[in-house]
């Protein structure tokens, strides 16, 4: 408990080098000692789902790329996902994505996660006073753009998924390239977490620290690694699977208080772990997908020969009605509820994101704790800023 | 108090008597004080800014700075300086300059190792603005920096960086040099304070929580390393420390008992939280005060901070070496060195202190670009619960080690002996006064791991090992 | 009590040595150039910045005598980039008379490519965005918004083209007056031109060489995949067809 005293009004924020982009918080603070904070969103907003309503189906996806720019290849699935979903509610206008698509759109949706993932661990380890374990990260991540570049030309807004496939087939010797990244990736892993996962700096300044519990994660509709660092056993990806995911089986890891002593289910250390963990889970899925990858259609050039069915000239005349589509992205459940009237332009294009309701926390947790900490939380989250207000 | 041997012989030489004037006193102890300060410490706390830099990189697997290097200082001294010949003619002048054997080289290697940053950062913090906030209390703000600077700067009065090149002869310099550094703390409080921003008053009081707090273990170091050798000069420490014969680092304080090698790590780590470093910088955590105590500092001004910063890491690589690793002698041989000409001998002295000090100096950066920070109650913690304790637990020991060594606590010594009575337990005595606390050491640790050692198998299976 | 005590100091100083251990390893790797910075680092304007891949979005550009101005780039583009106009040759063909792609817009989403009909529309590897560059910005063109509307025919394109890439000290007054008319140096709309492309004559045929050897390639090794795969297919229903083996057993 705080004493009472003459509190003092601190902005962290929306410039201050802990704030990823331009979050801000006010924080009434007794000293040290955090007593209270507002989060103040809405510095980044891009009227992103007002556009949404004004340009036709397919022109929308390379706006999902901005949605979340850490991981716009699961952002442009969420979408993907959304729309087929609204398509295959009537017969007449059912859409068969193929294999091949489907086993690449996993391929690059885990791809995308190991590399947000190590972002977000990354800019925590930052924000714990930690550099160089964000400079890792980077490099790792700059392999997997690599990757994404070759495959669709671009290193941040991919644009690659589309509406019943992929833009383009994989790009020859495509397969080899990935596992030999993954080898790679593999042994630097382990060199990373030596460096910093161990590290009993970093775990005591996490353990412990905003522990939310399995209760109150759910009532405060926490998705994604935030929730399941609180210990609620919840994966898209294995529960309400969307694509091939239902044949993977994947394995969902779960906040154990891993940080031993002075640790808590749901603490920032379980946050900061299950992401690692589902590092090495998205390296497992990709190796299996890379394995029951089925060969190229005869006509690579073609664009309806095995990796993209032809969805042109359906989405001008859409099945009326309303879908709501949640996929699992690298922060957590990613919602697209769109409403259609029938006509080529979308009539609501709405976004669900995790990092909107990880933000709704904050003002929760980072109370009685030290000023230190915020950066911890705030880091632990993940968040991204123009998911937050989009 | 006395002046230091070179202060003497410099104003002997002045006047040419054995009894010099006053002003031949002035001017010597001008000289013996700039010529290490001036000519060693200042450009090593300059090159500190690169030589960070560096370290950096190569941890992070950057590059560094490898573009800015004399080219441009080059041309622009040709132009200054023949600026009477005709453009053309400077140019031709330059080209047959660098065509010389090895200036091309030299000037490539100069802008690998990115040396020309240290004139570029320094111009430009001088033509940056001298701005004070308008909120702040502008007379505090404005004289924290040279503050700051003067802790740093004076505790090298002191030190004695060869033989003959002490500029003090205190004979408490050791207790001299912590109190004067502790000047530092008003300098980050009065910054703090006089900026007139939340971010620094928090900065500036998270510096004084954690420095006054860290001058306890840091001064219990001191003591056991004055209880060890019963002496609180400095130079008298590092005359201690001399050994005769090939091995001279047997001598050296570190190795003498494990006591006091725990003392020396103690003295590291607290010396690391004195000069704010990771994982102690909390007093300017970017992430978190933006940039602390220093955050509405600008051109000149902070310039001075960083500078002071630097010089303090030296101050504590200097006590480090001093204390702990002979000072100014040589790891080997030493006995020869003493009987060089003095003039060589003192030269050969400072690159050796000289060394010492970066040694420390890089390492310290070494763990800044390694570990992340500690939380504030961790480090008053650490430094409560751990380092104090760690202390005393040492000062028994030690105490202990003098006791069953001889019985005899060795003489207080003092002057410019080649090598002072000390303590010697002998071999046998030596190996035991290792083996048995390291015993001792040994058997808690194995039993704690047993008790308390389990770490998650999730984190084992991410470090490689199996779950 | 104690044990913890220690146990505490002893992780701490465990984590502390495998940490610098971790640091140590990737200084010495970075000294020795084992993937580190020479590596990971492009040294940017001194050195060229390569693109990866064969499928890199830069900068449009629309082979003008293939382009039917279909509109089709036009429909599916987001951010509307596109102003074209079209007009009937002495062959009564139809041409682009006017094909401005306002690059500063442009989100390098790759819609238009994938949309264009005949393939005239494509994405070079040039990304360089300085018109005063020699070689990539010999086409781009700053204008300003109300020099945006102005109508450019061909005969302008190939003047304005000419008037820009000649030092301003070679001009007369007239041809001055009449590129400031067309062209803004601090315009915020940075134009591709229709037709004339980034390169130089002699650049362009390399690139296109180049583009067309990657191309062949990549099919043959497609062909090759395929046929190692057809291949390996036909070797297991051989494998597979004699009757009384089973097929190879799983473990």
């Amino acid at each position: 408990m705080t004493p009472a005293g003459e509190r003092m009004t601190l902005n962290l924020g929306p410039q201050h080098p802990a704030t990823h982009g331009v979050l801000r918080i006010v924080i009434e603070s007794d000293g040290e000692v955090v007593a209270a904070c507002t989060p103040d969103h809405g510095y980044l907003h891009r009227s992103i789902e007002k556009i949404g309503e004004c340009v036709e189906w397919p022109l929308f996806v390379p706006y999902t790329d901005r949605v979340d720019y850490v991981c716009a290849m699961n952002a442009n699935l969420a979408y993907c996902v959304a729309v087929e979903k609204l398509l295959n509610t009537s017969a007449a206008t059912a859409v068969q994505v193929p294999l091949r698509a489907e086993c690449i759109r996993v391929l690059v949706a885990e791809l995308n996660r190991i590399s947000s993932h190590l972002i977000g661990v990354g800019a925590m380890a930052m924000d714990l006073g930690a550099y160089t374990p964000f400079m890792h990260g980077i490099a790792q991540r700059e392999l997997v753009n690599d990757i994404f570049e070759r495959l669709c030309g671009q290193r941040l807004t991919y644009n690659y998924v589309t509406i019943g496939g992929v833009g383009f087939d994989l790009y020859a010797g495509a397969e080899a390239e990935i596992t030999r990244f993954f080898e790679q990736f593999e042994r630097e892993m382990v060199r990373f977490n030596k460096l910093i996962t161990t590290s009993t700096i970093l775990r005591d300044r996490c353990a412990g620290v905003a522990p939310i519990n399995a209760a109150e994660a759910v009532a405060w509709g926490l998705v994604g690694p935030n929730l399941r660092a609180s210990g609620v056993d919840w994966d898209l990806r294995r529960d309400e699977p969307y694509g091939i995911y239902g044949q993977l089986g994947v394995r969902v890891p779960v906040g154990q208080a891993f940080a031993g002593k002075n640790g808590v289910v749901g603490d920032c250390f379980d946050r900061y772990l299950v992401r690692l963990l589902e590092i090495q889970e998205s390296v497992r899925l990709c190796r299996e997908v890379l394995k029951m990858l089925p060969p190229p259609a005869d006509k690579p050039t073609d664009p309806v020969g095995g990796f993209q069915a032809d969805v042109k000239r359906l989405l001008v005349k859409p099945p009326k009605g309303e879908v709501h589509c949640r996929t699992e992205a690298p922060r957590g459940e990613m919602g697209y509820y769109i409403v259609s009237d029938g006509t080529k332009v979308p009539y609501r294009v709405r976004v669900r994101t995790g990092s909107f309701t990880a933000a709704g926390i904050f003002h929760k947790v980072m109370r009685n704790i030290f000023l230190a900490d915020v950066v911890a939380v705030i880091g632990s989250f993940d968040v991204v800023v123009p998911e937050i207000d989009r | 108090m006395s002046l230091g041997y070179a202060v003497d012989a410099l104003a002997r030489w002045l006047t040419g008597s054995e009894d010099p004037a006053s002003w031949a006193i002035a001017v010597a102890v001008f000289a013996v004080f700039v010529a290490p300060i001036l000519l060693v410490v200042f450009p090593i706390a300059a090159l500190g800014q690169i030589l960070e830099r560096k370290v950096a990189a190569a941890v992070q697997r950057r590059h560094g700075p490898n573009s800015v290097g004399f080219d441009g200082v080059l041309r622009l001294a040709f132009r200054v300086c023949l600026f009477f010949l005709p453009r053309a003619r400077q140019d031709r002048l330059l080209a047959a300059f660098c065509a010389l054997p090895g200036i091309k080289g030299l000037l490539h290697l100069a802008r690998r190792l990115g040396l020309g940053q240290l004139v570029a950062d320094g111009v430009k913090m001088l033509g940056k603005e001298d701005m004070v906030p308008s909120g702040a209390d502008g007379v505090v703000f404005r004289l924290a920096p040279y503050l700051a600077l003067t802790g740093a700067f004076l505790p090298f009065c002191a030190m004695p960086f060869a033989h003959h090149l002490v500029m003090l002869e205190v004979p408490v310099s050791a207790l001299y040099a912590i109190a004067v550094s502790g000047i530092t703390v008003m300098a980050l409080l009065m910054a703090g304070w006089g900026s007139g921003n939340k971010f620094s008053l928090l900065g500036g009081m998270r510096a004084v929580a954690q420095m006054v707090s860290y001058e306890i273990p840091v001064a219990l170091a001191i003591a056991g390393v004055v209880l060890w050798s019963g002496t609180m000069d400095l130079h008298a420490i590092v005359g201690q420390q001399y050994q005769p014969g090939v091995l001279t680092f047997l001598g050296w304080n570190l190795l003498q008992s494990p006591f006091l090698a725990l003392l020396a790590v103690v003295f590291f780590l607290a010396g690391l939280a004195e000069c704010q470093r990771t994982p102690f910088d909390m007093a300017e955590a970017e992430s978190e005060l933006v940039s602390g105590f220093n955050t509405e500092y600008s051109g000149l001004r902070w310039g001075m901070f960083a500078m002071a910063e630097y010089t303090e890491m030296l101050l504590i690589g200097a006590l480090f070496a001093s204390l702990f690793l002979g000072g100014y002698q040589s790891p080997i041989g030493e006995q020869w060195i003493v009987t060089w000409p003095v003039w060589l001998e003192s030269l050969a002295h400072l690159l050796l202190f000289v060394t010492k000090v970066l040694a420390s100096f890089l390492l310290m950066m070494w763990i800044r670009w390694t570990l992340p920070r500690l939380r504030v109650d961790q480090v008053m913690r650490l430094c409560w619960l751990k380092l104090v304790p760690l202390c005393l637990l040492a000062m028994v020991g030690l105490a202990f080690t003098i006791l069953l060594g001889n019985g005899t606590v060795p003489g207080t010594a003092y002057g410019r002996l080649p090598a002072l009575p000390r303590l010697d337990l002998g071999v046998l005595g030596r190996l035991a006064a290792w083996a048995l606390p390291l015993a001792l050491a040994a058997i808690l640790v194995v039993a704690a791991r047993k008790r308390h050692g389990q770490l998650h198998p999730a984190l084992r299976q991410l470090t490689g090992g199996s779950a | 009590m104690i044990l913890a005590w220690v146990n505490d100091i002893y992780d701490g100083v465990a984590a502390f040595l495998t940490g610098m251990r971790m640091t140590a390893q990737f200084m010495v790797e970075n000294w020795r150039g084992q993937g580190g910075a020479m590596a990971m680092t492009r040294q940017y304007p001194e050195a060229p910045a390569e693109v990866i891949g064969d499928r890199v979005r830069g900068h449009l550009f629309n082979k003008a005598d293939i382009c039917i101005v279909c509109h089709e780039c036009d429909k599916v583009c987001p951010v509307d980039c596109f102003v074209m106009e079209a007009e009937r040759t002495a062959e009564n063909k139809i041409r682009a008379s006017r094909f401005d792609i306002d690059l500063s817009k442009c989100i390098y989403c790759g819609l238009c490519v994938r949309a264009c009909p005949t393939d005239s529309l494509s994405m070079t590897t040039a990304f360089e965005m300085d018109p005063t560059d020699d070689v990539l910005g010999r086409y781009l063109f700053r204008r300003n918004s109300t020099q945006l509307d102005m109508r450019l025919d061909a005969p302008d394109v190939g003047r304005l083209t000419e008037l820009a890439n000649k030092p301003r000290s070679a001009l007369t007054a007239d041809e001055q007056a009449w590129l400031d008319a067309r062209i803004d140096q601090r315009g915020v709309h940075l134009i591709g031109m229709f037709g004339v492309g980034y390169y130089t004559a002699t650049e362009k045929a390399r690139v296109d060489g180049e583009r067309e050897a990657r191309k062949k390639a990549k099919d043959l090794e497609a062909i090759k995949i395929r046929a190692a795969a057809a291949q390996a297919a036909q070797a297991k229903a051989a494998l597979a067809t004699p009757p009384g083996n089973p097929g190879p057993q799983s473990p």
